[in-house]
């Protein structure tokens, strides 16, 4: 059983940090607890060349950091890490007279069809400006061309309820798949959760019941890698991995986000501090109170649109999901400061070096454990795991906050925000 | 077909001259195609009739709507450029020893001159072409030039594309080609030459039927030729000629026709049109001053961005508005290619698809012909190719097509989806012809969703529903750089660059720039008090972006 995290993005994309580079990222993979990593932005020609240098191929479709390259890890965290070539593309273009802008996540078997996919794209837009390349193109034209050229490429809509850049998105989504993909539907076995979203609320449309739910990052920096991910039980090869997340065979589920965190749970306007609930965004008729302009609509909206099953809802074939909340933002909150404080991140390093990788002490530890290192954190951690959490939803842009202590009036919403 | 009633009336006159001032976007292809539909109906043969273009892109698209509208794509009339038809001619009424010339594509010019001459190919070229259309006298050392660049193609049997206007010509007077067409229609008639004037004369038959369309204040080619006073001197030269005016506009929002109708008034080469806007007011036009060409790239892209939404999520809160456009919507034009330089560069860098007209982009169409002409010229394969197959089939399935890219193979089918008739062999031999005329501009990629970059003269016939003029500088428009300038000329290409323009039209003006080694400072155009104050909108940079120089890095 291994975790796996396939989307993130290398230094080359735009608001990524410079330390989004192949060392540092194996380097945090080991302190998270993840085995396969994504590439990232294998589209952009000198990122690829940094893998073609830095990384050896494993032979089967996998890669592994070279050894000089490799950074310093706490012996406790220590473990293999293997890459998997994934990049992410930009579609903005005009479908049934709407300006869509859809973004997906692409795995690649080899670096000769990274290659060739890269000439492809090259011809259609600019690969070099943006680790994320913007195509104009239809994203269901770019899907065949990619699959002519390297069919055993797996493409996956990215975050696919985000309301800009994606499938179901509000703002130039669309409200199926069969609307974007028409005849290659068939060859969307996944779609990416994103972090606004969770499976809970996907497994409200039935049109959803075939697909796999996975989750991935999209981290833009080191210590955000594998705030969601996947958890699989397969053999450590391309084809079996993406077997998993085509057919669900030895896909086991995966690691989420509370979805309130997330930056597009609910609806609103960021720039007016305006927090509204589905039912209050439809009794005002989509339009902002402050500013009197239609607001973003968000996830949890979409998918009440979109849904054809109450809530609740548990299709048979479910795969289980944990929710966790990042470590760091558990100390931040132990400690009452910002996760960039030192405190926060010397405890951090502390605890990871005490008791292991992050994900084993958010998921596996047992308590008593933590107990002996951090007595709070060992509350905090039990807290979370039974799902007790307060829960601030995110709006337009706007991180939701999540806390584990306290009393529900203790949340000081801002702005017209009410709780549920 | 749905034709308003000046449409009506074009396409189903009798009249024996006919103008048709068609002013942007008043539909003229439409009508065209619908005259010749209506011929076609009163029983005029096929072969009486010629429609002629200035591209193929016209051509083709014209060629389309007819075959669609009657259901059939044999028994057509001809319906191309004054290349294609002289093709056509030279084959059929010429020697059989020199009928199987072949065509001297520019890029064989070029090869040509290079190995003639170290000089500049393409200025060699322009001068020899207005030698040859109107006898503008070379200097010693082209004159040299040519008379080898003469030589080499009767040596290789090779025509280029004034000879083949020329030769053409020729035969008709010498009367060893007769009056061919009872119906001849012309197409942007502000763009003839007098070869090509001549040889209309020549054609129509005694007691046939002219039809020209055009619009004089859209004559923006004299430096090729054209001659905007064949066209204001119809009246004179056609006693009986009738004149209607397409005065209805589909394409631009009342702003733009108001202002571009009161812009054009200045000039005085011109007959008076009018057009009138099908769609109501909205925004006004916006000008913008901005420091340099730096700055003017920044803000059409700043400006693109706040129509299209953003293109990333760093952008989202900069860019509320969504909309229906996409990157095709927009065009940015310009006087120069220079100028155009920097703006693709700065496109490019921040990853935003564009797409131009490429003055070198006609080289796969060499290689392609190159490759058909091989297959003809093998008699094994010739005789396999002796069967009716159509001229698609034998495309998809011979694999030449296999090299091109999608844009390209989608031409080249456009292409060929119209041949029907004769044996193969003929039909790629004619396919051959259609295709070493195909111009940079018939390539433009007009489908693809990118922003188009080009420049004045290459945004002619194109509409877009949000233009950037740039560089609207005293000096670059009107340009007066170099010596030789005609005023109304750079006018009517101004009006041509304001006219393709749908909802939004914004003209930006640079106080300097880098020009052919240092910075020069420039005033707004002269222009820009031509038009009316009323239709115009100011608009100041804000001030953030003229503080202190943090400049992009190039």
């Amino acid at each position: 059983m291994f975790y796996a995290d396939l989307h993130i993005h290398s230094k080359f994309s735009r608001a990524t940090s410079k330390d989004m580079n192949l060392e540092t990222i194996e380097q945090w993979a080991q302190i998270k607890g993840i085995k396969l990593m994504g590439t990232g932005d294998f589209t952009h020609p000198e990122w690829l060349k940094e893998i073609d240098e830095k990384l050896q191929e494993e032979g089967n479709g996998l890669f592994t950091l070279k050894e000089p390259y490799k950074l310093q890890v706490p012996e406790s965290c220590k473990g293999e890490v293997y890459f998997i070539l994934t990049a992410e593309i930009s579609c903005i273009y005009q479908k049934n007279g709407k300006l869509r802008k859809i973004h997906l996540l692409l795995l690649c078997p080899s670096l000769r069809d990274a290659t060739k996919i890269n000439h492809a794209l090259s011809q259609i837009g600019s690969l070099t400006a943006d680790g994320r390349p913007i195509l104009g193109i239809d994203v269901k034209e770019i899907m065949r061309i990619i699959l002519e050229i390297s069919p055993e490429t797996l493409l996956i809509p990215a975050h696919a309820w985000t309301p800009h850049f994606s499938v179901f998105g509000s703002q130039s989504g669309f409200d199926s798949l069969e609307e974007c993909f028409e005849e290659l539907t068939p060859y969307i076995y996944a779609i990416e959760t994103g972090l606004s979203s969770d499976p809970k609320m996907n497994w409200r449309l039935s049109k959803l019941d075939k697909i796999i739910l996975i989750s991935n990052s999209d981290a833009h920096s080191p210590s955000k890698i594998g705030r969601e991910a996947n958890l699989l039980d397969t053999e450590l090869s391309y084809s079996a991995i993406t077997e998993a997340i085509k057919t669900g065979e030895g896909f086991l589920g995966t690691v989420e986000f509370f979805p309130e965190e997330g930056k597009y749970h609910y609806d609103g306007h960021r720039i007016c501090g305006i927090r509204l609930s589905p039912k209050e965004t439809i009794s005002r008729n989509y339009l902002c109170p402050s500013c009197g302009k239609k607001v973003t609509v968000g996830v949890m909206h979409r998918v009440e649109l979109l849904s054809d099953r109450e809530e609740g809802f548990k299709p048979d074939k479910a795969l289980p999901y944990k929710s966790i909340i990042p470590l760091l933002e558990i100390m931040a909150e132990i400690n009452n400061c910002s996760t960039q404080s030192k405190i926060v991140q010397n405890t951090y390093m502390k605890t990871i070096f005490k008791l292991g990788n992050e994900y084993e002490i958010l998921m596996n530890k047992a308590l008593s454990e933590i107990y002996e290192v951090n007595s709070k954190l060992a509350e905090a951690i039990e807290r979370m795991r039974s799902g007790k959490v307060l829960v601030e939803p995110g709006y337009d842009g706007e991180y939701g906050k999540i806390r584990v202590f306290g009393e529900p009036e203790e949340m000081k919403p801002k702005g017209q925000t009410i709780l549920f | 077909m749905n034709l308003n009633k000046s449409q009506k009336i074009v396409a189903e006159s009798s009249n024996k001259y006919l103008c048709v001032l068609a002013g942007p976007g008043t539909g003229k292809t439409l009508t065209i195609t619908a005259k010749i539909i209506h011929l076609l109906k009163e029983g005029i043969a096929p072969e009486e009739i010629a429609a002629l273009t200035f591209t193929q892109k016209a051509a083709i698209e014209m060629r389309d709507r007819v075959t669609e509208r009657l259901h059939k794509k044999e028994d057509i009339p001809f319906i191309g450029t004054f290349h294609l038809l002289c093709i056509r001619l030279l084959r059929a009424f010429l020697p059989k020893k020199e009928k199987f010339f072949k065509i001297c594509t520019k890029s064989m010019q070029k090869e040509i001159i290079s190995s003639i001459s170290n000089k500049n190919p393409e200025k060699i070229l322009e001068k020899i072409s207005k030698f040859k259309n109107i006898g503008l006298e070379l200097d010693e050392t082209t004159s040299q030039i040519y008379e080898k660049y003469e030589n080499k193609k009767n040596e290789l049997n090779l025509l280029d594309f004034d000879d083949l206007l020329d030769k053409t010509l020729r035969l008709l007077e010498e009367k060893r080609i007769p009056p061919l067409f009872s119906h001849i229609i012309i197409d942007e008639f502000q763009d003839i030459n007098k070869i090509q004037y001549d040889l209309i004369k020549k054609l129509l038959k005694k007691n046939g039927y002219l039809s020209v369309f055009g619009d004089p204040d859209q004559a923006i080619y004299s430096f090729r030729g054209s001659e905007i006073d064949l066209f204001l001197n119809l009246p004179k030269d056609f006693k009986d000629l009738t004149l209607i005016n397409l005065s209805l506009n589909y394409r631009s929002q009342a702003n733009i026709i108001n202002a571009s109708n009161k812009f054009i008034t200045a000039n005085t080469k011109r007959f008076s049109k009018k057009i009138e806007p099908l769609k109501s007011e909205k925004s006004k036009l916006i000008f913008i001053e901005v420091e340099d060409e730096y700055e003017e790239a920044r803000i059409i892209l700043r400006e693109i961005k706040a129509r299209l939404g953003a293109t990333d999520f760093s952008e989202l809160y900069k860019n509320k508005e969504e909309t229906q456009y996409s990157f095709s919507s927009f065009a940015v034009l310009a006087r120069t290619n220079s100028q155009l330089k920097i703006i693709k560069d700065f496109f490019i860098k921040e990853g935003i698809p564009i797409k131009t007209i490429q003055k070198d982009s006609d080289g796969w169409i060499s290689q392609l012909t190159k490759k058909l002409t091989n297959i003809l010229s093998n008699s094994d394969l010739i005789t396999k190719l002796s069967t009716n197959k159509s001229l698609s089939d034998f495309l998809q399935s011979s694999g030449i097509l296999d090299d091109l890219s999608e844009i390209e193979t989608f031409l080249v089918k456009n292409i060929a989806k119209t041949y029907k008739k004769g044996n193969l062999i003929e039909q790629i031999q004619t396919f051959i012809d259609e295709l070493s005329g195909l111009t940079p501009f018939d390539l433009f990629p007009e489908n693809l969703n990118a922003v188009s970059i080009l420049t004045l003269h290459g945004s002619k016939g194109l509409e877009f529903p949000v233009v950037f003029i740039a560089g609207f500088d005293e000096g670059l428009i009107p340009y007066t750089l170099s010596n030789d300038i005609d005023l109304e000329e750079e006018r009517r290409l101004f009006y041509v660059g304001m006219t393709r323009a749908m909802d939004d039209l914004i003209i930006l003006h640079a106080k300097k720039r880098f020009i052919k080694g240092k910075t020069l400072n420039f005033s707004p155009s002269s222009f820009l008090k031509e038009i009316p104050s009323e239709y115009l909108e100011i608009k100041k940079v804000r001030p953030k972006d003229s503080g202190p120089k943090q400049k992009y890095l190039f």
